[in-house]
């Protein structure tokens, strides 16, 4: 783990670097959009410093440059041609920029695939002087034994959420306290090592440095959900156009992530074939009309559909609303089957709050909040990102959520696994620090 | 119809993206907007000085603009004003300056004028400034001539008190009022010639001159033929020595050819071949030859 360790750290040591340069990029490299936020962080603002407030203070930062594009070479959230992402990506970010009139070096980004799998580890130490210091953290962190995830996955995210000091849990922050035995529960996000090396290979490619990488529906989670939801526990579900993340929040920390690789782009391809039209007059019939509650009046409304041969006007069809809802529905409720499924494999259902956010660019289509309350049989409503500072009106919709999350990770970010020194036994760092290390763990 | 053409593609090139990205550096972007055209202004302006058709034009135009400004009647000079100097002198020092009133000031080199004036040798030292009203003042300190020295070549040059020629003579009668002196280097030792001089004044009227011998010592020629060789050092003593000798005995009227005072411890008095004559007659010893 200690390759991944070192990564992760490298990337945490760039992102202090453009907070302190105070202009920082984040990128939500989605199936249908990539949309790309500038931020500009307050000079002086030292958001990692102990005295700064926990939680989603979301003051420290403006956004001075937003772009979207679509996205081209993504699908289901991986990179399936680089030379086509790598434009995409170049679009967004050179508009962004041009918005913003800065030069942006760093970039957090978020993606929606690699199948994220959660593992969650305890690890287990004696405290060796009676009270709790930063060193036995990072022992205790250590000392999670990690589960065999394979060679082809990467690790992501590796969040301390629980510590417990001698039979007290629900610790945040054990340090200082008195007591012998520290354990620590810690939520170890995997994803697959491919995507995650062609993400970082486009980034390469575009010029721009990486300075934290994170799954999609953990940010939009992180945006989606307000405070209460977050402390109590709420899962965020991240209705993308080729993927839906799943993220179950407690206590303020993602304790679960998953992803299903369906999403919007799905319904779109069934009305395409269901109604044979083309796949971007499927498009705009679905954003335009599209619903999964029937009523008696949409019998009765009709929709003009575009000829497939477009044969100017001869033999014009026309569907009603009810046809369209038919074809919508079953795909929708299936995307969300196959959710409620993941939810209770989660253990979802042991958790104080039950509630359910939608959010997600799919997560617009009327009436879907009443049928995920069907399906998955919890309160649902649909949620749209918190509102930052200088965000334009075009991106506070739902479908920003995963952005603007990022946006609130980068300026407040959890405390994950490479914040605290390893010990030296388990770290491959260079002899002169070990030996330093082991100095002063010594004396 | 299905559209044949393909959309444009938004995404930029990367070679687009890459300049962008360079352009919103702070210092690409101000060294292009403010450096690009400063360098370009500099260089416009370098070369245009460097043209020789540019420079000459300027020259004219400033020299012209000069020579305006000096042309004022204000800073014109009308008027030389000499200073303390005699009347030959006046018309010496005019003719050597030939300067051509009226003359602008700024045309004017003080400085210049200063060095020409004392180049002469009959000026010691001159003070040069304008005294305004178109008035150029001179002052001029002459160097009085004290001794005439004639030269080897017969040429005949006053000497001033410390040595410094002042002018030709034309003869001996010019200036009978001055004292003559002779000899190679005898302008190096002007000041123990004139110590001399003062010494020598109860003969002042049977005095011939003196004479340097060998760059080192004096010798005093009288009008009689007779001659007072010095010694190279304490000649003023020596020559007090023989005027006192004279004032007692007076020696110097009688029929001596030389009195030699080189060595300090005796006088040594030559006689002339009539007087020795008549001495050796008075004290009864007849050469026969002589007879």
């Amino acid at each position: 783990m200690s390759h991944v360790f070192e990564a992760q750290r490298a990337m945490r040591q760039r992102r202090e670097a453009a907070l302190r340069r105070g202009v920082v990029a984040v990128l939500d490299i989605g199936t249908t959009k990539i949309a790309c936020l500038v931020l500009q962080f307050a000079p002086g603002t030292d958001t990692d410093d102990g005295a700064a407030p926990r939680g989603l203070t979301h003051g420290a930062f403006r956004v001075i440059g937003a772009a979207t594009t679509r996205s081209r070479g993504v699908r289901c959230g991986e990179i399936v041609a680089m030379e086509e992402t790598e434009r995409a990506i170049r679009t967004a970010v050179q508009a962004a920029q041009k918005m913003a009139g800065v030069r942006v070096d760093h970039v957090i980004a978020s993606f929606g695939g690699g199948a994220p799998r959660s593992y969650g580890l305890s690890g287990d130490i004696r405290v060796e002087n009676g009270e709790v210091s930063e060193p036995d953290v990072g022992h205790v962190l250590a000392a999670c034994d990690v589960p065999d995830y394979g060679m082809d996955r990467e690790a992501l995210h590796a969040l301390p959420v629980n510590f417990t000091l001698d039979g007290r849990t629900g610790l945040i922050d054990p340090r200082g306290q008195i007591g012998n035995r520290l354990s620590v529960d810690m939520h170890l996000l995997t994803a697959d090592a491919a995507p995650v090396h062609n993400i970082l290979h486009c980034f390469r490619r575009c010029d721009l440095e990486l300075a934290g990488l994170t799954v999609s529906s953990y940010a939009a989670g992180i945006a989606a959900l307000v405070e209460d939801e977050q402390e109590l526990g709420a899962a965020c579900i991240d209705l993308g156009g080729g993927t839906s993340g799943l993220s179950i929040f407690a206590k303020r920390h993602m304790i679960y992530a998953d992803s299903v690789p369906l999403g919007g782009h799905h319904v779109t391809s069934d009305i395409c074939q269901g109604l044979h039209i083309p796949m971007a007059a499927a498009e705009r019939i679905k954003t335009i009309h599209g619903g999964v509650m029937a009523t008696g009046v949409d019998d009765r409304d009709l929709i003009e559909i575009p000829n497939p041969v477009q044969d100017n006007g001869q033999d014009r069809r026309q569907i009603t609303r009810s046809e369209l809802i038919g074809v919508i529905r079953p795909r929708m409720e299936e995307i969300l089957e196959e959710i409620r499924d993941r939810l209770d494999a989660s253990g979802f259902a042991y958790l104080q709050g039950q509630r359910v956010v939608l959010t997600g660019a799919t997560a617009q289509i009327p009436g879907l909040d009443q049928l995920a309350a069907r399906v998955l049989g919890r309160q649902v409503r649909i949620g749209k990102p918190l509102r930052v500072q200088g965000l334009p009106q075009a991106a506070t919709g739902p479908g920003f959520a995963a952005a603007v999350g990022l946006a609130l990770h980068a300026s407040h970010p959890q405390d994950e696994c490479w914040d605290f020194e390893m010990p030296s036994d388990r770290v491959g760092a260079k002899r002169v620090r070990r030996a330093l290390r082991w100095f002063r763990e010594n004396w | 119809m299905l559209p044949v053409k393909a959309p444009r593609d938004p995404a930029p090139s990367r070679i687009k993206y890459r300049l962008e990205r360079l352009w919103l550096r702070p210092a690409i972007r101000n060294s292009v907007r403010i450096g690009l055209p400063l360098a370009a202004l500099a260089w416009m302006l370098v070369s245009l000085a460097l043209n020789p058709v540019v420079q000459k034009g300027v020259a004219d135009k400033a020299m012209a603009l000069r020579n305006q400004i000096a042309a004022h009647p204000g800073l014109m000079v009308k008027e030389l004003r000499l200073n303390g100097v005699s009347g030959p002198m006046q018309a010496r020092i005019i003719d050597h300056l030939e300067l051509e009133l009226p003359v602008s000031s700024m045309d004017l080199d003080l400085g210049a004028v200063q060095r020409q004036v004392t180049a002469l040798d009959a000026v010691a030292s001159a003070q040069v400034r304008l005294e305004g009203a178109g008035v150029l003042g001179i002052s001029v300190t002459e160097r009085v001539p004290v001794l005439l020295w004639r030269r080897t070549d017969g040429a005949l040059n006053m000497l001033d008190e410390n040595g410094v020629f002042v002018g030709l003579a034309e003869s001996r009668a010019e200036r009978v009022d001055l004292p003559i002196i002779a000899g190679d280097g005898a302008d190096k030792a002007v000041a123990e010639a004139r110590e001399l001089l003062a010494l020598s004044e109860p003969i002042a009227g049977r005095l011939r001159g003196l004479v340097r011998v060998g760059e080192r010592r004096w010798t005093l020629v009288l009008n009689t033929g007779l001659r007072i060789l010095l010694p190279e050092t304490g000649a003023t003593a020596a020559l007090a020595r023989v005027m006192a000798l004279h004032e007692a005995e007076d020696i110097l009227s009688r029929e001596l050819a030389r009195v030699d005072m080189r060595d300090r411890r005796r006088p040594i008095l030559q006689l002339t071949p009539e007087s020795l004559r008549e001495l050796r007659r008075a004290q009864g010893i007849i050469i026969e030859e002589d007879v």
